[in-house]
């Protein structure tokens, strides 16, 4: 029984450590400090294109496939496919303009650097003070 | 049985052609936007995106006096029996946005249509404005917005199936017009509103049941108003659109009015009422009401919508026409079904008067088969799977087992004989969609 119950506690640790957040990070000088779930799903479905102080947001996705499909998961959902289909519904119908992509996290911090309102996200903790994090999500 | 794609006269007539009022117009609003390229690079934020989206597809039905139908807006050959024409479409987007505010979209889209030319294979072309977060204006070609999945109904990769049902999408037209649209969105808790006014003009072109002759139509005075809800995994929405709309002269109309000033008793003035029936459409009201509602948690796509649409007297197809559709996940399958049906409210013409000694009983017939031709009354059994084999790509393979009611052909190529009884099809369709 003791067995069973040290091979279930390894197991729980085991999954935490595999477990990775989610952060959703911007230029360390955006004014805005936190964004709530709700107003993060805003964003990436083109409900809204401002942040909570009213600035327009210049929103990245993409970066390994792993990552995206977890994020659009967890943070908004979605499976990829629904997540896909759903932006190009809006793209084709001119409704809006396609979301920025980027291939790697050093190509998303250059960006959130170089603009006060970008937003994107990472399953790393930012190392750099160059960007800060707004939401974290718990997979 | 043919196999075609016709490719090089596409080609040769896109260099060629010679742009009408309404390319013109577009060209002006891209040459106006244009010009603020330099303005915008000079002062914020600019970005050109390009986009794009494909579908290779070949549908077989096994009638060889019909000929199958994406939509009325394409030409009409009732020997065709396996083609890639109806469901194949490449279209190429470029958006420009400059000054925060401000954006230029347009879309070229190549697919199979009665001719070919730039003005026609512009899908839309507009300048988009926003005041301020949640309000949209758009000036210039726009797509019209009138039922569920009108503005991107060629974007094959959005949807569930191979193609959006005939018995609702395959008859309507147009599909953009010249004009401006605003839509106001927000968000409230968990749902999502978006309110939409458009208003413009269209002329879309499209050919005789068997492809003998082109008629260039108009929608004009064409108002679009929808509301749309999202929330969770549910969308709703409803719309009401009203347009005039008129076609080109018919070739036998002068004929068949002369007929009944000059010859006397039935057949003059059965000829008088149809030429009158002719004149009358033209300035005639549409107008199309429509109600959906979506769900997608994931696991589960379900989608019912309903249209109807009514007129005050122009040759269209009247009715109610609907669909409900259901399909599962499972990784990256998803295999569907759909039942999807148009039912018509009007009569079919029929002569009581004998013109046999005329002389223009031929002229008669083209006449009602010009009535009648236009109508649609059939139902869709359809059983389909889609597998995403890879990001922004879907392969999809369907069956779709039609009944089309006696007379009622306007959704197929046809021949006017063909129309005296009803009959069912089995159509078989695969295709490969992209978006890129």
């Amino acid at each position: 029984m003791n067995i069973l119950y040290a091979l279930l506690v390894m197991i729980f640790l085991f999954t935490g450590f595999c477990r990775a957040d989610i952060y959703v990070i911007t230029h360390r000088d955006n004014p805005v400090k936190t964004l709530s779930n709700d107003q993060l799903r805003d964003l990436y479905l083109a409900r809204s294109q401002s942040l909570p102080n009213g600035e327009d947001a210049t929103i990245y996705e993409g970066g390994e496939a792993d990552l995206r499909a977890r994020f659009i998961l967890n943070a908004l959902g979605m499976r990829e496919r629904q997540f896909d289909a759903y932006w190009a519904r809006l793209i084709f119908a001119g409704r809006v303009l396609p979301l920025k992509t980027v291939d790697q996290e050093s190509e998303l911090m250059s960006h959130l650097s170089n603009n006060t309102h970008a937003i994107g996200y990472t399953d790393r903790l930012p190392e750099s003070d160059s960007v800060k994090t707004l939401l974290v999500i718990n997979e | 049985m043919i196999l075609s794609l016709p490719i090089k006269p596409y080609l040769f007539r896109l260099m060629t052609s010679v742009c009408s009022d309404c390319a013109r117009f577009v060209c002006f609003v891209n040459i106006f936007f244009l010009c603020l390229m330099p303005l915008a690079n000079a002062h914020t934020k600019s970005d050109i995106q390009f986009s794009g989206f494909a579908t290779l597809g070949i549908s077989s039905e096994n009638k060889d006096d019909l000929g199958f139908l994406r939509d009325g807006g394409q030409s009409k050959d009732p020997s065709r029996n396996t083609s890639i024409a109806p469901d194949s479409s490449l279209g190429l987007q470029l958006s420009y946005s400059f000054l925060d505010d401000w954006r230029a979209t347009t879309q070229l889209m190549y697919r199979d249509r009665p001719r070919y030319n730039f003005d026609e294979s512009l899908e839309f072309a507009f300048i988009g404005y926003r005041p301020f977060s949640g309000l949209d204006l758009r000036l210039g070609r726009v797509a019209v917005d009138m039922f569920q999945l009108s503005d991107f109904r060629r974007v094959d990769y959005v949807n569930l199936w191979v193609r959006p049902p005939t018995e609702v999408y395959g008859w309507i037209l147009p599909s953009s017009i010249n004009g401006a649209d605003a839509a106001y969105s927000f968000s409230y808790g968990r749902s999502f509103w978006r309110f939409k006014l458009q208003y413009g003009d269209s002329k879309p072109v499209l050919e005789f049941s068997d492809g003998s002759e082109i008629v260039e139509a108009e929608f004009n005075e064409f108002v679009v108003a929808t509301v749309t809800l999202d929330m969770d995994a549910w969308r709703m929405r409803l719309s009401y659109s009203q347009a005039t709309p008129s076609a080109s002269p018919l070739s036998f109309l002068s004929i068949l009015a002369d007929i009944g000033n000059l010859v006397p008793g039935p057949v003059g003035e059965e000829a008088t009422f149809l030429a009158k029936t002719f004149s009358d459409a033209s300035g005639a009201k549409v107008y199309y009401s429509q109600a959906s509602l979506g769900y997608d948690d994931g696991d589960w796509l379900a989608n019912t919508e309903f249209t109807y649409i009514t007129t005050t007297g122009a040759i269209i197809p009247t009715g109610t026409a609907g669909y409900l559709s259901v399909g599962r996940r499972f990784g990256a399958f998803t295999p569907y079904a759909m039942y999807s049906r148009f039912f018509s409210d009007q009569d079919l013409y029929k002569s009581t008067t004998d013109w046999s000694q005329s002389g223009f009983e031929a002229l008669k017939d083209a006449a009602i088969a010009s009535i009648n031709g236009i109508q649609v009354e059939q139902y869709t059994q359809t059983l389909g799977l889609r597998w995403d084999l890879a990001p922004k790509l879907a392969l999809k393979t369907q069956w779709d087992h039609t009944y089309i009611e006696a007379g009622r052909y306007s959704a197929w190529a046809h021949t006017n004989g063909r129309a005296l009884k009803g009959t069912t099809v089995n159509l078989f369709s695969v295709a490969l969609n992209l978006v890129f």
